[in-house]
């Protein structure tokens, strides 16, 4: 079947197909100019992915971007979509007319034995021989043209992360003949004499065609030997993260001052542009002051993802993943939840879709249950602003920032306290037998600095989305709620005493007062509940009406001097453990088909926050920082 | 007086625009039928294509960037047996 689109002009349909981390999504984003993530690891696409991509020659694509897969015969979700596209068992999901079975051409003993099954369909492939450049690097040779032959499929070897990389592959495209439609095929899982014939099949294939460098001169094993030693490895592993939290306040201090100033500046100059009256307090108290006091931030965002994504595209998280799975198995989660829990650091969402790669019911939902104990971003704004105003900026031992110290112990706190849950939940739910953990080690390299980079664009683009949009729309209605109704007339307090939010705060507060909440944090804490940062803007919105003009950037100084040292911990051990996202309980109900688990997480978490934050509160008074 | 009217014109719009973006995709999706088959008759029938594709775009945290695999960091998964 040829698609259809829009303007007329027909479009044919061919699907990515491949083993995990053999540079699909790469050659997917350079085909359709898109920007889908890319990671030096296994197992990124857990859905398919749709774009479109257009040939030299004029030809139109519609490209489908489909799950990684070491065979059809699946054994997880995210393999099933991709048994499921190719096979035409999805519902609205037409047959691709052609197949470009990817693989990595430095490791086609492993990739082949897909390529086999794919091709016995009988549907067109073409196959493509992405990371070429590094085979040739590494002195890898493959005889195209006698490969192409054996399997009796156009091979083109392809390189996914450089700009004319695809033009083979689109050259070979554009050379097929198309069937208008292809029938939904038949598939039956192989039998053991048919994957035995399978392996026999590759070893011939692989003796004709590929010629590897009689001496392994690659530095991996070498680089691999101390990153995943026992103690060794564990001690580097500390070491990065720790690195990563000094410069989160280390390196940001300068782009946040330069923000800072342009708030500062914007808010002066409509202040003086303005009459005073509502439209001024919405602009002034409400958008800027909000929006303000969450923008700062956008610097030390950035700095931990530029982190993240450039270990990532080292190839260090999955060794990371094995270094911890030991460990991991003793505490009741599978080795696979160290990716999906990992994920959670950005997100907790993306961290609890993940999970469908575990197959185990109660391995998976486990990972699901303690994925928001993972410090995710939307936190960072919080435990900056508490950080920035409460924590000197002093060297320890004249080597380490003491807030950036400070930073680390409090996602350290949450990794302890999930780790608690987990024991907790293999003591009470229990699990299935430990399944060690097995997953192909991506070989290490450089990261690359354009998926760096566009990993980032889209990090600042996905954080300024939020600040333009739910975050602005929730700061009006903060600010809307704090104004009316006005005080009556002869009224002595300030006005925010007398307004909606005011009096909910106060109607609240006593539920919060044995952790030493005031009522502006009661406020803050209900929009806190659509997107976590919505809290500090709150608070700028809330301190701005009550202390008049320019909270933006003054908000650290000002809490500092009307809050307890006591209530700031306690704050920073609520944000630990609470479930203040409501998109995450959605989404866990989503994918455990079920209201019951959403409402347990809720429940444990609000109870573990309420307790972490009266012991940290009581305590702290009980020290005199009262 | 104008003043007025506008503040309550932006307040209305936020709130509309919080509870569009924290309601489920499904009940967006459920709603925005809903209002095609209401207006299939009318002028206003032109607008639902782009009243449908608004509604079907994730939000919720990140802006749905986990259900979009466009956060950098979002789909990170381990592809491991």
């Amino acid at each position: 079947m040829t698609a259809a689109t829009l303007d007329g002009v027909a479009e044919r349909r061919i699907a990515l197909l491949g083993n995990p981390n053999c540079g699909k999504t790469a050659l997917f984003n350079l085909l359709t100019g898109s920007r889908q993530k890319v990671a030096n690891y296994a197992g990124v696409t857990v859905e398919r992915k749709e774009g479109a991509a257009t040939s030299p020659a004029g030809t139109r694509y519609r490209v489908l971007d489909l799950p990684g897969a070491y065979s059809l015969n699946a054994d997880s979700a995210d393999e099933a979509v991709t048994r499921d596209v190719i096979l035409g068992r999805l519902d609205g999901e037409p047959l691709p007319q052609v197949l470009v079975c990817v693989t990595d051409a430095t490791n086609l003993r492993l990739n082949l034995r897909l390529v086999l099954e794919v091709k016995r369909l009988g549907l067109p492939m073409v196959l493509a021989l992405n990371m070429s450049d590094l085979a040739k690097r590494r002195g890898i040779e493959i005889d195209v043209a006698r490969l192409s032959e054996l399997l009796g499929v156009p091979v083109v070897p392809t390189v996914g992360i450089h700009r004319q990389g695809a033009d083979p592959l689109l050259a070979a495209l554009d050379a097929l003949s198309y069937k208008p439609s292809v029938p939904a095929l038949e598939w039956q899982p192989p039998t053991l004499a048919e994957i035995t014939e399978t392996h026999r099949q590759v070893r011939e294939i692989l003796l004709q065609t590929v010629r590897e460098p009689a001496v392994d001169t690659r530095w991996d094993e070498r680089i691999d030997a101390v990153v995943m030693h026992p103690i060794a490895g564990l001690a580097i592993l500390a070491s990065v993260l720790f690195l990563m939290f000094q410069a989160v306040f280390a390196w940001a201090e300068l782009p946040m001052t330069a923000i800072e100033t342009a708030v500062s500046w914007l808010g002066q100059t409509v202040s003086q542009a303005l009459p005073d009256g509502l439209l001024r307090s919405l602009l002034v108290d409400g958008v800027i002051a909000g929006i303000g006091s969450v923008l700062i931030f956008l610097p030390q965002i950035v700095i931990l993802f530029a982190f993240i994504l450039a270990l990532e595209d080292s190839g260090y998280l999955p060794r990371a993943a094995f270094l911890l799975d030991r460990f991991m198995g003793k505490v009741g989660l599978s080795g696979r939840s160290f990716i999906p829990l990992l994920s959670s650091f950005a997100c907790a969402i993306p961290g609890i879709m993940a999970t469908r790669v575990i197959s185990n019911w109660r391995d998976r939902l486990s990972t699901i249950l303690i994925a928001p104990l993972m410090t995710c971003s939307a936190r960072l704004p919080v435990y900056a602003l508490l950080i920035g105003a409460f924590v000197p900026k002093q060297q320890v031992a004249g080597l380490f920032n003491l807030q950036g110290l400070v930073l680390f112990v409090l996602y350290l706190a949450g990794i302890v306290g999930a780790v608690l849950v987990a024991f907790v939940l293999k003591r009470t739910v229990g699990r299935g037998m430990h399944h060690p953990l097995m997953m192909e080690l991506p070989t290490w390299r450089l990261p690359n600095l354009r998926n760096l980079l566009l990993g980032l664009l889209e990090r600042v683009k996905i954080f300024l989305h939020r600040v333009g949009g739910i975050i602005l729309a929730l700061m009006i209605i903060v600010w809307a709620l704090s104004t009316f109704p006005a005080p009556p007339p002869g009224a002595t307090g300030a006005a925010i005493d007398y307004s909606f939010a005011g009096m909910l705060g106060h109607f609240i507060q006593p539920l919060f007062a044995p952790i030493g909440f005031g009522w502006e944090i009661c406020i803050a804490l209900i929009p806190g509940m659509a997107a976590r940062e919505v809290a500090v803007a709150a608070l700028g919105t809330v301190y701005s009406l009550q202390a008049g003009d320019d909270v933006a950037t003054q908000l650290a100084p000002l809490i500092a001097n009307q809050w307890s040292l006591a209530t700031a911990l306690s704050l920073l051990a609520w944000y630990v453990y609470a479930p203040q996202c409501l998109s995450t309980l959605a989404v866990v109900k989503r994918e455990t088909q079920s209201w019951r688990y959403p409402l347990l997480m809720a429940g444990y978490l609000f109870a573990m926050a309420y307790l972490a934050s009266f012991l940290t509160y009581q305590i702290a008074l009980r020290m005199g920082a009262g | 007086m104008l003043e007025e009217l506008l503040i309550g014109l932006i307040v209305v719009t936020a709130a509309l625009y919080s509870l569009w973006y924290l309601t489920p995709v499904s009940e967006r999706l459920r709603l925005a039928q809903a209002i095609a088959k209401r207006c299939s008759q009318t002028r206003a029938s032109a607008l639902t294509p782009a009243l449908q594709r608004a509604a079907a775009q994730p939000t919720g945290a990140c802006a749905g960037c986990g259900a979009r695999g466009k956060c950098p960091v979002g789909q990170s998964l381990g592809k491991a047996s």
